[in-house]
């Protein structure tokens, strides 16, 4: 085995006991459950994909299973876009669910590093799903190494959304989104009705998951 | 041994002059509407034997018209005091005798006891004590015995003292104007200490803290810490008002500091191996400080839905970890869609044909419609100042995206937001 062969082996051996050391939270998602377990706990969780792939879905129902468990939730919104209509039909309690609303990206990376920092949250979002990729280039990579250290040691699941990864090796787990199709129903075209849209989950981390995940998510 | 001051209608222009007068005395007094009751045991060594007590208390009230009785125990001195005039003293075991003429009002008995005793001919301590307490438990029960005891003078009780108010406050005269938060976070350290000290001693805690700063130009500035949950642990309140003060500066020098905690029984927790994770109530006020400094006022807390028709209406409330229930999970094949809002909407060209969207164009959001579904109509709060009324639209785009537009009167269109 020559000295290439050898680090990759030993790197994905690395990534194997790392990923059997992690507690794993359930999603909720029983497709994405059955294949993967759900999302780790005590590190960070990547998601990213473009608009309309379904990653705020993913987080809802996320957060609806673990305020089901009865912890609490902070969401920490860069774009103030999230809604919490939403959040209430899919099934999150919101008196368990903090939100931040901001209108820079520093005031949220601030703001989620205080919260990983205070303890005692069961799932941190960072939600950078409208933030433009070039904005976020300029953020440090230390910063997500921070976050890492100070998550490592707690049972919270600290969750990033974003247009792309900006965690990268930081991240126990990177899931891709990428859209699927819309569902409509109604014969004609002038009274059709939004169902729902199929999501495709791609785990790129951990290397070992070759799985592609179909969701379809319902409308209310 | 007990000694009753006694003044015949007291005046409320009287009272502090009693109190200082039982004060001087001892601190174990019991005051009521007439009379205050005073221990002097121990007051022997003074001023002598009881007479010479009496004697001294009845100089001490001499001019407020006052009466005392000195008597082994509370009821037989204010029975004493309210009998007879001037100064009584009773020896220790004579009580029954000393007593016996007072009439049976002085015991106060209630209405329908007073009846029995009074058609039984019972009009004097000396014939109510001359009755067997046997036959005096069976006819009137025990509220009996006990008034029986008292009208022998034999009835022992402890005294029962005013609740001692206790003012939690510290304050501070400045020798020089102080201008910068550093400096006066030194001072309100040292305040802290002392008023949590103070809590500490009496087993009470703050939910409530009180800033004074009187500045330079003679204005008052007030802040208010409040808490929804009690400690006293000085740093947690030194970090809140050090958040506060930098948030909402006095904007001049300050002369003198004043601060004041208002008292609260202490939380008692009780935590459990199986209970959920989570925040410590003190961490978690100190990051949602330190979070509003960054993100202002308002900006953070829990959702609320507000029960109107206006279509994702929502007010933030203060978060607090409230208790959790039972943990239970949920799951589904299908996790509902969820939109993401645009806040403010998008401001967006759409071309329509016969009021259909055929294409938009907004900041980030272009291209061609592939599927619409709508319109649905909604409106409300006709009679408010603030009436709302669109149609809404859920549209694909053929570059992808599956979005939620509004078109309001005249004819102007916005992208709400983005199916997610």
């Amino acid at each position: 085995m020559d000295r290439s062969a050898l680090a990759a082996h030993l790197r994905t051996k690395v990534q194997l006991q790392q990923q059997l050391d992690y507690v794993y939270a359930p999603t909720g998602i029983l497709g994405f459950d059955s294949q993967t377990g759900g999302v780790p706990r005590g590190a960070i969780t990547e998601i990213c994909g473009p608009a309309s792939s379904g990653k705020t879905t993913f987080l809802h129902a996320l957060m609806a299973n673990l305020c089901a468990k009865g912890e609490f939730c902070a969401v920490v919104d860069a774009t103030d876009s999230f809604d919490p209509v939403s959040a209430a039909t899919a099934g999150t309690d919101l008196r368990q669910l903090l939100w931040v609303r901001c209108s820079r990206v520093e005031e949220a990376i601030r703001s989620a590093d205080l919260l990983v920092h205070s303890g005692g949250w069961g799932l941190i979002v960072l939600d950078l799903s409208d933030v433009k990729p070039e904005m976020m280039r300029k953020v440090p990579v230390s910063y997500w190494y921070r976050f890492k250290r100070a998550v490592e040691n707690s049972p919270a699941t600290f969750l990033v959304l974003g247009l792309e990864p900006y965690a990268k090796n930081c991240a126990a787990m990177s899931l891709e989104l990428q859209p699927g199709k819309a569902v409509w129903s109604g014969a004609h075209r002038d009274f059709q009705l939004l169902r729902g849209m199929d999501l495709d989950v791609i785990p790129r981390r951990p290397v070992r998951s070759h799985v592609r995940v179909h969701l379809h998510s319902r409308a209310c | 041994m007990y000694a009753c001051i006694y003044i015949p209608g007291l005046a409320d222009a009287q009272i502090p002059a009693l109190r200082e007068c039982a004060d001087a005395f001892s601190p174990n007094v019991e005051y009521s509407e007439e009379w205050a009751v005073i221990d002097i045991r121990g007051l022997s060594k003074l001023y002598g034997p009881p007479e010479s007590i009496g004697k001294a208390i009845a100089q001490r009230v001499a001019g407020l018209g006052a009466r005392v009785g000195v008597a082994a125990n509370p009821h037989a001195a204010v029975a004493a005091a309210r009998g007879f005039s001037g100064l009584t003293v009773i020896p220790p075991g004579e009580e029954g005798s000393a007593l016996s003429t007072l009439p049976l009002d002085l015991l106060a008995p209630e209405q329908e006891m007073r009846e029995t005793l009074e058609s039984w001919g019972i009009r004097t301590f000396a014939d109510l004590a001359a009755l067997p307490e046997t036959g005096i438990a069976e006819r009137l029960g025990t509220a009996g015995v006990r008034l029986r005891r008292m009208a022998c003078g034999a009835e022992q009780r402890p005294l029962i003292r005013d609740k001692d108010e206790f003012v939690f406050e510290a304050g501070m005269e400045l020798d020089h104007c102080v201008e910068l938060l550093e400096p006066l976070l030194f001072v309100l350290s040292r305040l802290l200490n002392d008023i949590c000290g103070a809590l500490s001693t009496q087993s009470l805690a703050a939910n409530e803290l009180e800033l004074l700063l009187n500045l330079e130009d003679g204005r008052e500035f007030t802040r208010t810490i409040c808490l929804p949950f009690a400690t006293r642990d000085a740093q947690t309140f030194l970090k809140l008002l050090q958040y506060d003060l930098a948030a909402h500066p006095p904007n001049a020098p300050i002369v003198a500091v004043h601060l004041r905690a208002i008292p609260v029984q202490p939380r008692v927790v009780q935590g459990g191996l199986f209970v959920p994770l989570a925040p410590q109530p003190e961490k978690l006020e100190l990051t949602l400080a330190r979070i509003t400094a960054l993100v202002g006022e308002g900006n953070a807390g829990s959702p609320e839905l507000i029960d109107t028709h206006r279509p994702g209406a929502f007010q933030l409330t203060r978060f607090s970890a409230p208790e959790t229930k039972s943990p239970q999970s949920i799951t589904c094949a299908e996790p509902r869609l969820a939109i993401r809002i645009y806040r403010p909407p998008l401001p967006a060209k759409v071309l329509a044909l016969e009021g259909r969207p055929q294409r938009v164009n907004a900041l980030g959001v272009n291209g061609s419609v592939a599927v619409y579904a709508g319109p649905w109509r909604t409106s409300g709060d006709w009679m408010t100042p603030q009436p709302w009324s669109y149609d809404e639209w859920d549209v694909a785009l053929e570059s992808g995206g599956v979005y939620r537009l509004r078109r309001q009167p005249p004819n102007e269109w916005f992208v709400e937001g983005n199916y997610d």
